[in-house]
């Protein structure tokens, strides 16, 4: 048998609460939390609990003061919940949104008489039905009218409507009532009605006002209502107990504790445990969030089966939990996994009842908490409700607090808060009455038209049955998107109380419904591999195929014809099927000339960046058994130092002779340029090349009436599939020349005059494509290289919509824009399908599968790679299966050949043992590149090496290197908020190692010469120094010597020396100019 | 520059990171493989004037000490030459973590030439192999060494502390010819610049792949030998330039 302070333990870990009246042991526990054995105990050692708990009370009387009648010092006192109703009618005097109504249907024979009696009685017990409030000066007060002015039950009819209509004008009368407004100074803050809906079924309807009444009232009116009711209709006085206290008492008392030690502490309390969490929740919406919220309402019903409600007891009963914190902890998760946050801030209404003699007080006494819970991804289930349950109890603990002292308290717009987005609550109908007398009572539910938070999660517990709703705002939300979030929720409740040790992010939030939408919506269209060569497609050159440029336009004859000669000379000079021809060239229509003629002779195309020097370009030719190096005039000082033929391409001779074999060798290569000059080039075969082309096929879609617009270089590895592929369709193919290309306006400007349906373009001409692509000719544009550097792409609207990107690893770091549609009547932009070719997944930051509406991390696959990848934008599939490209993420980057997450990275470091703190960033360089920088501060005296921290976050990362410079640092420096000071963290990217800057004065240059020749140095900078660059003494008179006979002036050996060139010419006479 | 601490953390070696200054192509970095002993003493003002020469040209620079030598950590006995070829790996690891590089260039002056032709060999990320002055291999003991499995003797010591070449290549004379199990790497540029033409050990040791070296003679004195009273050697000018030039048409 427990003693009586171990029985409390258990009493308090399975939430139930007991408190001592006069000998009564008053117990108030959930449902189902006392068994037998428990009660048993209990009342083995009911003296001793009693005991203990008078002894409590005595101690925390001394500070906490109890809610006593305090007479007329009281009277008129309105709570600080009131004031603030009262200030919301004024605002918005019509709105009806501070109603709270409540029908009960009544079968059985109605007594007239007796519930009018019962209705006068309860009126006449509880003063605050009979409240009339009034603004006096800068004070809001209340005072009471006489009975006889309040009216009683207000009837209506229904019973002569038919059948078939009754209910549903019932409802709209029922509608109807609940918005009718009050006005406070003159009526009763309260309306009964009785609805007659047959001759032996009618309705009690409350309607009253939040300013005199809260959810708990609706419990004491039918308490109060019953008893009186049938006492009445036994025709007899009715007993009921009248409370000592008034509701004024209760302010009185509220306003006074405000002001008191514990009241402040209370509110500090508070202040503390919600600092930095009333930044508003990014929960998505179908609208954006008004600046002046409606708060006009609707409900979406739902109810737990069976099995889940059992398994939720149970579940509940193994944890010493409550329901009630199973389905906050849920609510709270799902919420989190909408927005990928793991703290909310969840609203949850108390009763304010604490003391007895408040409990049958008609009166606002329902106070607000604001439970903020936190939790970790890893965490299971049965974790996060632990941390919900110490959360809700911490919280009980100070739910004295008015709300609106918390709220009066804190900083900051209110209305963007996070404080009012989110709402949950429990009602226990367990022990509601069911029956007056002889009648059978039952709750109606309702429509429901106003609130104050945009989601309002409640659950209803009928002692057998759940069921629920979640309101929620109709400025903000669908009802189509409140029906999905509800299927979320049983969805994740019903995964998570089966599993509750798994943690809580693997489960998923989709139902098998929504993965096989999913997968219908991503059934990609498959590549279309023919039989049809589209190399010898493109090299028969379909007749609607042309090339311009802006000097001109090539038909299909002309292609034809040159390349055949190019082809022929390339023969002529030995070039034999299979042998590399190295190609060094400008932009230039003759670049795709060059392509075709090439591959006509069976050769293979292996371009070469123009700025190669001469020992990597013989080395590239000697490695690839090159043949040919076929260039342009621009390229000179060409010396081949291989046995290969130097091909001017603009001088070959033209022959009589006409070269008829088409293209030979399927399994001739294709060389192309990967990477830098330092490797080798990879080669592909045809066979790969037919695949790179059909694959782009099944994307680009071209026909022949569309122009492709090539702004690649010939060396870009996407050139010759590029102009391949538009020329095998039949299409114009477009190339700017390279001056054309090098002039951002003139190259806007001439793909405006163009109007391109396709464009491919590598990111340096990004801009001057984006520029255009607002026209309407554009259907997609497709990047061909990195775009590291380009995260600040301002997708422009277009009069085809926003334009969305994809894009794929294995060839290269492609992006595909393909434009959103436009709704035809309304103009406004809708989503995007997915790009064909692409396998699409909107992931949350676990890996798992979005539904449709919650945005998430944008994961792409070309249909043949192996490994999908990470875009850095954000985006959610809509319910029509399209696409829409929500934000871009800041925090990724391309380093290591992947997006890596700065701020995943960031957080696995300071998760290391041996790291107190670390920041990183990506900073931009003194090369115009950005530069990964960590800074990091180190648990104790020892420094791990860099390769040791690279491991380390390798290790929990997996693909994840931390690239870039590491920086230790004694500490990061943050400000009080945490936030860091990036001012104070020392940049090794950037050093005083000045970049080569040539001479610009007189004086620079007059002595750079004179150090050239002495020194035999080319190229002197500014910035260099006389010593560094290897002068001797000797040398240096030698210099001061020329210096005095030029000038006139005596430089000193020290300064030159030891100063740099600009130094020592800023010291010259007249300011380093020539004298 | 970033000084800073790499490799395991039972041999830690110092390093020192410079960033490229000045807008340029980038993706290109150079490891700096030291000299031995007092000759890379003399030679560290030049070194760091190298390494400010690459950065200008847009290149990420590391330099770094051995095992055993400078600040990084190890005892004398310590240091052997498979070990100090082992801690270019390790630079080479750094710099393409620090500068996302695919690859990069070891740049040797003297046995820091030597090490960095073994380093390069055994890694096919290596760039391009700049060779300052390499050391005179010319024992016939040395030619065809297995480079990675034989040397791991410690390097001999003068009395002072530091090593002597004499000593060093007398080991190297007793190491046997064994055949090269690893299968080399040559790297697709390669540079040998100094006084004179490359020593004809270093020609044998490189057998077919010398067609793919540029061979620039300098005339200057080399940064490794005393020339003031301070005991550092002269900036070397013409080198450096030569280097950063070569480098720096690099496409």
């Amino acid at each position: 048998m427990k003693s009586a302070a171990a029985l409390l333990k258990v009493l308090a870990d399975r939430d139930i609460r007991i408190r001592a009246e006069d000998e009564r042991l008053i117990v108030d526990a959930p449902k189902g939390s006392i068994d037998e054995e428990l009660g048993s105990e209990i009342r083995a050692v009911k003296d001793d609990l009693l005991e203990i708990l008078r002894e409590a009370n005595s101690d925390s009387s001394a500070t906490e003061p109890s809610i006593v009648a305090i007479g007329p010092q009281a009277d008129g006192y309105i709570s600080p919940f009131q004031e603030r109703i009262w200030m919301l009618e004024q605002i918005r005097p019509d709105s009806g949104e501070n109603n709270l109504p409540g029908a009960w249907r009544l079968r059985g024979p109605l007594n007239e008489m007796a519930l009018q009696s019962a209705l006068s009685d309860f009126i006449r017990i509880h003063p605050m039905l009979r409240a009339r409030f009034f603004q006096d000066n800068s004070r809001v007060t209340r005072r009471e009218n006489p009975l006889a002015s309040i009216p009683l039950l207000q009837g209506c009819d229904f019973s002569s409507t038919p059948a078939g209509q009754r209910e549903t004008e019932f409802q709209k009368w029922l509608e109807d009532m609940a918005r009718v407004p009050f006005d406070l100074s003159n009526e009763p803050p309260i309306r009964m009605y009785l609805a007659r809906l047959g001759p032996e079924e009618h309705a009690i309807y409350a309607v009253s006002h939040s300013i005199a009444w809260d959810g708990w009232c609706f419990d004491i009116m039918l308490e109060d209502l019953g008893l009186l009711y049938s006492a009445h209709c036994r025709r007899e006085e009715p007993q009921l107990p009248q409370s000592t206290i008034r509701y004024e008492d209760f302010a009185y008392w509220q306003r006074t504790r405000g002001q008191s030690d514990r009241g402040q502490e209370d509110l500090l309390f508070w202040q503390k445990r919600l600092a930095g969490a009333l930044k508003t929740l990014p929960i998505p919406t179908d609208r954006p969030r008004p600046q002046n919220p409606n708060h006009a309402g609707a409900r979406s019903n739902f109810a737990l089966n069976d099995h889940l409600v059992t398994q939720l007891s149970k579940l509940a009963r193994n944890e010493g939990v409550t329901v009630y914190m199973i389905l906050l902890s849920i609510w709270s998760v799902l919420i989190g996994r909408m927005i990928d946050q793991n703290d909310v801030v969840v609203t949850t209404p108390v009763r304010g009842r604490d003391q007895a003699n408040l409990e049958n007080v008609v009166g606002p006494f329902t106070n607000t908490l604001f439970l903020r819970i936190q939790w970790d991804p890893s965490d299971s289930f049965r974790s996060v409700i632990r941390k919900v349950k110490a959360i809700s109890l911490e919280a009980m603990g100070h739910q004295a607090c008015p709300v609106d002292d918390f709220l009066r308290s804190i900083p900051g717009e209110l209305k963007e808060s996070s404080l009012f987005q989110l709402n949950f609550s429990y009602q226990n109908t367990e022990d509601r009455l069911t029956h007056w007398g002889d009648l059978e009572v039952e709750q109606i539910p309702q429509g429901f038209h106003a609130t104050h938070s945009e989601l309002n999660f409640w659950v209803r517990d009928a002692g057998d049955t759940l069921s629920g709703a979640i309101d929620y705002r109709t400025d903000l939300y669908d009802a189509e998107r409140i029906r999905k979030l509800i299927g979320w929720l049983l969805q994740i409740l019903t995964d998570a109380v089966a599993s509750p040790d798994e943690p809580i992010s693997q489960h998923s939030l989709l139902s098998p419904d929504e993965q096989a939408q999913l997968a219908t919506w991503n059934r990609a269209r498959p590549l279309d591999i023919t039989d049809r060569s589209r190399i010898a497609q493109a090299l028969e050159i379909p007749p609607s195929a042309t090339l311009e440029s802006e000097g001109g336009v090539w038909d299909r004859d002309i292609l034809h014809a040159r390349s055949l000669e190019v082809a022929q000379a390339l023969l002529s000079a030995g070039v034999e099927e299979g042998d590399c021809v190295a190609v060094r060239m400008r932009r230039a229509p003759e670049s795709v000339i060059a392509l075709l003629g090439i591959l006509r002779a069976g050769a293979c195309w292996m371009p070469v960046p123009r700025a190669i020097s001469n020992d990597s370009l013989n080395a590239w030719i000697e490695q690839t058994n090159g043949r040919a190096l076929l260039h342009d005039s621009t390229v000179t000082g060409i010396n081949l130092e291989v046995p290969a033929r130097s091909l001017d391409f603009f001088a070959q001779d033209s022959s009589e002779e006409s070269f008829q074999s088409p293209h030979r060798a399927s399994s001739s290569r294709m060389a192309q340029l990967s990477g830098s000059a330092f490797s080798p080039p990879q080669s592909i075969t045809f066979e790969t090349l037919e695949v790179v082309l059909g694959s782009r096929e099944s994307t680009q879609c071209l026909e022949s009436s569309d122009l492709s617009l090539v702004l690649l270089a010939p060396d870009d590895p996407a050139f010759a599939p590029a102009a391949l592929s538009a020329l095998a369709h039949g299409a114009t193919l477009a190339m700017p020349t390279e001056d054309c290309a090098a002039d951002k306006l003139r190259l806007a400007a001439w793909i405006a005059h163009l109007k391109p349906t396709i464009i491919e373009t590598d990111p340096p001409h990004l801009d001057a494509v984006l520029t255009t692509a607002g026209q309407q000719s554009v259907a997609s544009i497709w990047i061909h290289g990195d775009l590291t550097q380009r995260l600040d792409i301002e997708l422009p609207a277009t009069s085809k919509g926003i334009w969305q990107i994809g894009g794929s690893r294995s060839t290269g770091h492609w992006g595909l824009l393909f434009p959103q549609t436009q709704n035809p009547s309304s103009g406004a932009p809708l989503a995007g399908g997915p790009a064909p070719g692409f396998e699409t997944r909107i992931l949350d930051p676990d890996g798992l599968e979005l539904p449709p509406g919650l945005p998430g991390q944008l994961v792409l696959r070309q249909l043949g790679d192996v490994l999908p990848f990470n875009t850095p934008w954000r985006a959610l599939w809509t319910h029509q299966g399209n696409l829409h490209i929500t934000e871009r993420q800041d925090a990724l980057i391309w380093a290591q050949g992947q997006w890596l997450d700065i701020l995943k990275l960031q957080t696995t470091l300071q998760a290391l043992p041996f790291v107190t703190d670390a920041h990183i960033e990506a900073r931009p360089s003194a090369t115009g590149n950005s530069q990964l920088i960590t800074w990091v501060a180190y648990r104790g005296d020892h420094e791990p090496t860099s390769t040791t921290l690279r491991k380390a976050v390798m290790n929990h990362l997996g693909d994840q290197l931390l690239g870039g410079i590491i920086v230790p640092l004694p500490e990061i420096p943050r400000d009080d908020r945490g936030a860091i000071r990036p001012r104070l963290l020392p940049d090794p990217s950037n050093t005083n190692v000045s970049a080569f800057e040539p001479p610009v004065s007189d004086m620079e240059k007059l002595l750079a010469a004179i150090w050239g020749k002495i020194l035999d140095a080319e190229r002197i900078s500014a910035h260099d120094s006389f010593a560094e660059l290897g002068g001797t003494s000797l040398q240096a008179l030698r210099v001061i010597e020329e210096v005095e006979s030029l000038t006139s002036w005596s430089l000193s050996p020290r300064l030159l020396f030891f100063q740099t060139l600009r130094q020592i010419a800023a010291r010259a006479p007249q300011g380093g100019e020539r004298p | 520059m970033n000084p800073f601490f790499m490799g395991s953390e039972h041999q830690p070696l110092y390093a020192l990171y410079h960033p490229p200054v000045g807008r340029g192509p980038g993706g290109r970095g150079a490891v700096l493989c030291n000299p031995l002993g007092s000759e890379s003493n003399r030679a560290h003002r030049s070194l760091r004037v190298l390494a400010d020469a690459l950065s200008r040209s847009g290149w990420h620079v590391l330099r770094f000490d051995y095992r055993g030598t400078g600040d990084s950590s190890g005892e004398d006995d310590s240091a052997t030459l498979n070990g100090w070829v082992e801690d270019i790996g390790v630079a080479a690891e750094e710099l393409k973590a620090i500068a996302d590089l695919k690859g990069v260039h070891l740049i040797g002056l003297r046995l820091g030439a030597f090490l960095a032709t073994a380093a390069g060999l055994r890694r096919p990320d290596t760039q391009g192999l700049i060779l300052w002055d390499p050391v005179d291999l010319h024992s016939e003991s040395i030619l065809g060494a297995q480079w990675c499995g034989h040397l791991d003797q410690p390097v001999p010591r003068e009395s002072g502390g530091a090593a002597s070449t004499a000593d060093f290549e007398k080991m190297l004379q007793e190491i046997h010819k064994q055949p090269n199990p690893n299968a080399p790497f040559w790297p697709h540029q390669a540079l040998v610049v100094g006084p004179k033409a490359i020593p004809d050990g270093f020609r044998r040791l490189v057998g077919e792949n010398l067609k793919r070296v540029t061979l620039k003679e300098i005339d200057e004195a080399p940064p490794w030998l005393e020339e003031s009273d301070f005991g550092a050697g002269p900036v070397a000018a013409r080198a450096i330039h030569t280097i950063s030039t070569w480098t720096g048409s690099a496409p």
